[in-house]
Parts: structure tokens; C-alpha cells; sequence
């Protein structure tokens, strides 16, 4: 089999692929930790009564500075959203670039500023690092990957969804994936969209304390690939009232335009939750009162899944229902 | 069977125009609505504009009580449905667009249970047989061009493998969103650029009309899959018993409201050319139901905004003066006769089979492999093929109805 691009588009694809090397390596948990067998935004390790979070992901983005964003905030912000979606506190980043011979150091200097600003801003601080130089071709101008650490009492799962709870999204979903088509060669349109790009630990910092049963951020595969993988590890059903779905129109037209599915496209700076119903106003109101959560809505809930059914995400719309599947693989316009 | 997206032209250059799509803005060919003023809402296909919307205002304003006009249209549906004493009724959704619109609103299960919508050919993607795209295949193995094709295209799986899977292995093989596009790269290369175009009568004038204005471009061809829309209709029809037919919208906005009288005088079931909105689908199968109530056998057409008696005469004219017809095998139907278009004569330097001395295999039956796509294209539901579900699945497709977006089996496996 040769890899294509599908498989890293984060979709069902991508799950499968994860799914055989997962059973290349041997040793997959810490005792008493998550480990990767969990599939989980982050491993832990059992740590004086609390659990030491840790994760690590690589970036590649095509162009290295977009509407809204770069390489360097991406990176941050992906590993300390990681980290935060487990209920952990971000305190530490690794940084190890692998870089192209021929490119400008101003670019790399460009890069470390974007760094440094999303490091200050999310209160973590970068505490080791590596770097290594290609020749050219051998990557695209850059990969940063980063790795993190996160400290917490009380770890949330993504599989901590029950029956009842809210599902709560945090504000416009898709704009990172129109933001970012809009640069691609062959697309040819305009948008004045930029990517949501963002680090969510200080917004989500207050709503630890109450019943969040669930969280992910919805990145490649959007948020029907997090809702399924929420809904399924869950054991329950989730459903959604499609007119309350936050949407930007430009992303309403780019996906019309295109023949795109919103659910589909990524976000960088979107939380997507479950809540226990008593608690989920409250939620609510500490996103909105935070710029990043300014759009939040409680826009679905979990139900019992039927019996003898396996679970699935639906979604009602002003006539009747259908179900959202995970993603297939990367995105392609489509005429027909 | 096409997306055709509406959007406001809000500037005209020469035969290019910008669009407005709510704020995101594309540069779209005006070619084959050379009368469209800026302030029109237009239907965009393939970065063709097609046609304009009349009463575009109107269509707003019923978005916005949507639900209330849905109830009264499911209403006068369920009052026609009570005249027809739960007779068993099957209605073909000829289009694809139609099938998913279907599916993305879950009108299906909003109908009473004796009335079926059953998904038809009209799925551009599903019909291209097997041998025209290990055409495309041999071409790149063999010679050193860049391909362009359609989105859905790319993935559909033949015994030589995916589009997608020669890129996978270093074949120049891209998606574009229109014709256009695979000439700009064409223009910005030395490489002979082959472009596998699909599509019925909405897509084909968009290939026309890049043609009769590539006129000293030497390293752009076209290997052409597409297919005109009444003879499958027909072979269907002649094959299945149908009690009334949604007729393909877009490809009316091209050929016309009269294009389609020649099937009701043929068959004699009520024939209504749709628009893709819920509403419209909804109330095009009110129209139906009153037919059959009535004893009538007509063509309606629901879609006046966007279908006029003659259609779109700058396409149509573009579509006769670049093809010409070929008796053609489609995916899982037999040859159909004059079903196919190719390359007249004069347009032969275009021609990728001719430059390249290609010879297409011989066109017969496919579907080795189990897969019933053939059959599903007529009105079989996807869950009667042993494959759906189990070793057919849109990530491992094992054949284009499982991977078309607007396949019936892609629809019914990802979407219920």
C-alpha cells in the first residue's frame, strides 16, 4: 500500500492508518496512565495523586503564513489545545524544526516572533528544543513539531459523554479550512475569512471546575469527525440542531460554491463539549464573555443510543434528519 | 447531477465576471450568458455562470418561513396521497443533486410510507465506465502529461487502480473545479495537459466553450466522458415501472423544458423539472401526486426561475458545434445509442484519443466484481447489493456509486 493524501486528512482514513502502526509499537500505556490505545488528544502518567498530560504533534501548512495565522502560532496553539482539552493546565513546550536548506532566516525569525507572542499569551513557556537542516526538497520550507506537558487532578476524557448532556461549540466553525482553501493553488476565490487559530487554555481555564464530561477541538476533520469519535466512544447518540450551528456566511458560501460540508473543515481554534445540563448555561457564559468564545451556543445533545443500534451523530434540520459520518479524506471541490 | 451554486455578479469584464457567493468572491466565465447584467443572481457550474435566477428576492424571502411552507407542501402532499388509497408509488429522482438534497434534509422520511423516491442515473461520476478511465490511466503511464479531472473522479477505483492512486505513485494527475483551470495550466506549461471531462448537459457546454476559445493552445486536449441525459432516461424508463419522474434542473437550465416532452408523450407518467431546495422537491412531488390524482401525464416544470422553454441557446449552440454523438457502454447499462459525446472533426487537434493514438478497450458490461452499481443507478436500493456495507464502503469504494458524492451508495451509506 502507498500512503496518500487521504490518509492524512484526518478522517476515517486517517483513523484506519493510526490503527495499524498502533499495532507496530509494543509498549503503549504507562501503568495506571492513558496510553495510545486510547486514541485520546493526549497520554497521561500517574503523578503524586494527579496526572502528568503529555502530547506531541507535528505541522506542516502550506503557505507558512496565512490569513489569520502561521506555522508558529499553529504550533503552539495545537499542542497547548491538546494539552487543554484533557482539563490539563499547559505549562511546557518542546520545539524541534526540521528545516529546508535555502530558507530565509528572516522567515524563520517571523515564525519565532508568531512563537513567542502565542507562548506569552497561553502562559507555557518552551523549555527544550531541536533543530535540523535538510537539503532542499527533502521537506516543504518547514516542520515544526512540538511536544507538551500539562498538569491536572481531574483528567477529561473524550469518551465521558452520557445521555443528556449539552453539546456546546464554541463559535464559527470552518473558517481555518476556507481561510486556508482560499491560498491553495486552483481554488481561485477571495474570502475575507481568517483562520480562528488560537490557544483556548486561558478561556477554558474556569470551566474545569464544572461538569464537562467531554472536550475536543475539532481540527482536520472538523467537528463530525470529533462528534463521531465523542458519540462512539461514548456509547451514546448525539444530535444537532443544524440552524444553530455557528457559521460564518462566507463559509456558508464557500462551501456552496465549492460543494464542501462544513462539519468537514478545520478548525484551530474551536472546543467542541459535552456538559452536564445543569451546568451547561454557565459554560456558556464563560465562553462568551471570552473573545474566542464570543459565537458559543449549546447547539445538540447526547441521547441514548437504541437498542441493538451502534451510536451515531445526527443532525435535525428545518425538514427532517441525517446522519453525520466521519470525513472520508482530504477535501476535493466537487461539480457533480 | 450538478452543483450550481448561486451568487450575485457584482462586476462584468469582457467574457469574465466576479461573483459574489454570501462575501466570498470567484471569477467566473460569463461565455455562456453573454446578456447577464451586473446585480443579476446567477446559477454558477464548473466556474461557468448557466443561467439567471429569476425572482432571486422571492426565494429569500421564502427561506425565511421555510418551515411553514414545508408543512403546508407535506400537508397538500399527504391530502393527495389519501385520493390514492395507499397505492404503492415509485418516483425517480433522476439527478444525483437531487438524491442528495433528498438525503441532506431527510425528506424521505418526512413522506408517507407508500410513496418512494428512488435515485437515478443521473450521477456523471457512476456512469463513466471502467475502460474510459483506464484510458486516462494508460495515458499516464505511458506518456509524460499532466492530468486534470473533477473532484469525485479522482477516487473512483477501477482494476488498474484510482486517478488518486497513480498520483500516489508520482503521476501528475489534479483537480480542478472547472475547465478553465486545466487551461490556465496548460498555458503555464510546455506539458501536454489532458483534461478527463465528465458531466451531462450542464458540464458539457462549460468543455465547448474552452474549446472554441483555445484556439492556438497545442498542448491541451480533452478525453470526453460526457454524456447527454435522455437516452439513459429512457433506457430506464423502457426497463422500470415509474409513476412519475423529477427531472434534472440544471441540465434543463441548458436543453430547455421542451427537451423532455419527447419522454412524456413516450411514456406517459407525470415528468416535473425540479429545483434542488427541500421546498422545491417537496412540492415537485405534490405536482406528481396531483398528476396521477388527476389522470394526467404531463411535463411541469417546477424550476421556472431557472428553466425556460428553450434553455440556455449560447450553450446549447457551444455543446452542437464542438461534439458530435457516439453509441457508448455507461457503467453497468448496456451500449446506448447516440449517448456519448465526442469531438466532431473540426476539433480534432483537442482530441487526446487521436493526438495520443489511443484505442479504447472494448466496451461492453463491466462490474466484475459483484458491484450492482448498474442496477442501483436504476432504482435498486443500495442495501440489495451484497457488497454495500461490508466490503464496499466510501473508504474502500469497489465502485463509483460508493464514491460519488452524489452516488446512490456513497448517499445511503454515509448519510442513513
Amino acid at each position: 500500500m502507498k500512503i496518500t493524501l487521504s490518509h492524512g486528512a484526518g478522517g476515517a482514513q486517517t483513523q484506519k492508518l493510526i490503527g495499524e502502526f498502533l499495532k507496530l509499537i509494543k509498549n503503549r500505556q504507562v501503568e495506571g496512565g492513558i496510553g495510545l490505545d486510547d486514541l485520546d488528544d493526549c497520554g497521561t502518567i500517574p503523578y503524586q495523586g494527579g496526572q502528568i498530560v503529555f502530547t506531541t504533534d507535528g505541522h506542516t501548512v502550506d503557505p507558512l503564513f496565512f490569513p489569520g495565522g502561521d506555522i508558529g502560532r499553529l504550533s503552539v496553539a495545537g499542542t497547548v489545545n491538546d494539552l487543554t482539552m484533557m482539563g490539563s493546565k499547559a505549562v511546557a513546550l518542546s520545539l524541534a524544526l526540521v528545516i529546508e536548506e535555502g530558507l530565509e532566516a528572516e522567515i524563520l525569525e517571523r515564525v519565532f516572533q508568531s512563537i513567542n507572542s502565542t507562548c506569552q499569551e497561553a502562559g507555557v513557556a518552551i523549555i527544550a528544543g531541536d533543530t535540523k537542516v535538510v537539503e532542499r526538497g527533502a521537506v516543504d520550507k518547514l516542520i515544526i513539531t512540538t511536544a507538551g506537558v500539562g498538569l491536572t487532578e481531574r483528567v477529561v476524557r473524550d469518551n465521558g459523554v452520557q445521555p443528556g448532556d449539552k453539546i456546546i461549540i464554541s463559535g464559527d466553525i470552518g473558517n481555518h479550512g476556507v481561510a486556508l482553501l482560499s491560498q491553495r493553488e486552483g481554488y481561485d476565490f477571495q474570502t475575507t475569512l481568517e483562520s480562528d487559530v488560537a490557544p483556548l487554555n486561558k478561556m477554558l481555564e474556569p470551566v474545569w471546575q464544572l461538569r464537562v464530561h467531554a472536550a475536543k477541538d475539532p481540527t482536520r476533520g472538523g467537528i463530525a469527525m470529533v462528534l463521531n469519535e465523542m458519540a462512539e466512544k461514548s456509547g451514546v447518540n448525539i444530535i444537532l440542531a443544524e440552524e444553530k450551528i455557528p457559521l460564518h456566511p462566507e463559509v456558508k458560501g464557500a462551501c456552496e460554491m465549492l460543494g464542501l460540508d462544513p462539519f468537514t473543515l478545520a478548525n484551530e481554534g474551536k472546543v467542541v463539549m459535552a456538559v452536564h445540563p445543569e451546568d451547561a448555561e454557565e459554560v456558556l457564559k464563560i465562553l462568551q464573555q471570552h473573545p474566542y468564545g464570543k459565537k458559543a451556543v449549546i447547539c445538540g445533545e447526547a441521547l441514548v443510543v437504541e437498542e441493538k443500534k451502534s451510536p451515531k451523530v445526527l443532525v435535525q434540520t428545518d425538514f427532517g434528519k441525517r446522519v453525520v459520518r466521519p470525513p472520508l479524506g482530504e477535501i476535493v471541490p466537487r461539480i457533480c | 447531477m450538478c452543483v450550481a451554486p448561486v451568487g450575485k455578479v457584482i462586476s462584468i469584464q469582457g467574457t469574465q465576471g466576479v461573483c459574489d457567493f454570501e462575501g466570498v468572491k470567484k471569477e467566473i466565465s460569463l461565455m455562456l450568458l453573454p446578456t447577464v447584467q451586473v446585480g443579476d443572481y446567477i446559477a454558477v457550474h464548473a466556474g461557468y455562470a448557466v443561467q439567471v435566477v429569476k425572482d432571486y428576492k422571492k426565494l429569500l424571502q421564502e427561506m425565511v418561513t421555510r418551515n411553514v411552507i414545508g408543512e403546508n407542501l407535506l400537508a397538500k402532499i399527504e391530502e393527495e396521497n389519501k385520493k390514492l388509497d395507499n397505492k404503492e408509488i415509485k418516483i425517480m429522482n433522476f439527478c444525483g443533486t437531487h438524491e442528495y438534497s433528498i438525503v441532506k434534509y431527510g425528506l424521505r422520511d418526512l413522506l408517507p410510507a407508500n410513496i418512494h423516491l428512488v435515485a437515478g442515473p443521473g450521477c456523471p461520476v457512476c456512469v463513466v465506465p471502467e475502460e474510459e478511465i483506464l484510458t486516462a490511466l494508460e495515458l499516464l503511464e505511458n506518456k509524460d502529461i499532466i492530468l486534470t479531472t473533477y473532484g469525485d473522479m479522482f477516487r473512483v477505483p477501477t482494476s488498474q487502480g484510482s486517478l488518486k492512486e497513480a498520483k500516489a505513485k508520482g503521476k501528475d494527475v489534479r483537480v480542478v473545479y472547472g475547465v478553465d483551470e486545466a487551461i490556465k495550466i496548460a498555458q503555464g506549461t510546455d506539458k501536454p495537459v489532458v483534461h478527463l471531462a465528465i458531466g451531462f448537459e450542464t458540464t458539457a457546454p462549460t468543455t465547448a466553450s474552452a474549446l472554441l476559445q483555445a484556439d492556438g493552445l497545442t498542448n491541451f486536449f480533452i478525453l470526453s466522458s460526457h454524456r447527454y441525459s435522455a437516452p439513459v432516461m429512457e433506457y430506464v424508463l423502457q426497463n422500470n415501472t415509474m409513476e412519475g419522474v423529477i427531472c434534472p434542473g440544471h441540465v434543463a437550465a441548458v436543453i430547455g423544458e421542451e427537451a423532455f416532452l419527447g419522454v412524456v408523450d413516450e411514456f406517459k407518467i407525470p415528468l416535473v423539472i425540479s429545483g434542488f431546495e427541500p421546498l422545491d422537491i417537496l412540492e415537485t412531488i405534490a405536482l406528481i401526486l396531483e398528476q396521477i390524482n388527476n389522470k394526467e401525464a404531463k411535463l411541469e416544470n417546477q424550476y421556472a426561475r431557472m428553466v425556460e422553454e428553450k434553455g440556455n441557446a449560447v450553450a446549447r449552440e457551444a455543446m452542437e458545434k464542438v461534439f458530435t454523438t457516439q453509441d457508448a457502454a455507461w457503467r453497468g447499462f448496456p451500449v446506448l445509442k447516440n449517448s456519448r459525446m465526442v469531438l466532431r472533426e473540426e476539433f480534432t487537434q483537442f482530441d487526446a484519443l487521436k493526438k495520443f493514438a489511443l484505442r479504447e478497450k472494448n466496451q461492453g458490461e463491466n462490474a466484475k466484481n459483484g458491484c450492482l452499481c448498474g442496477k442501483i443507478l436504476q432504482g435498486k436500493h443500495p442495501s440489495q447489493c451484497g457488497l454495500f456495507g461490508k466490503f464496499c464502503q466510501p473508504e474502500n469504494p469497489q465502485g463509483p456509486c460508493m464514491v460519488s458524492q452524489e452516488g446512490p451508495c456513497f448517499i445511503a451509506f454515509q448519510y442513513q
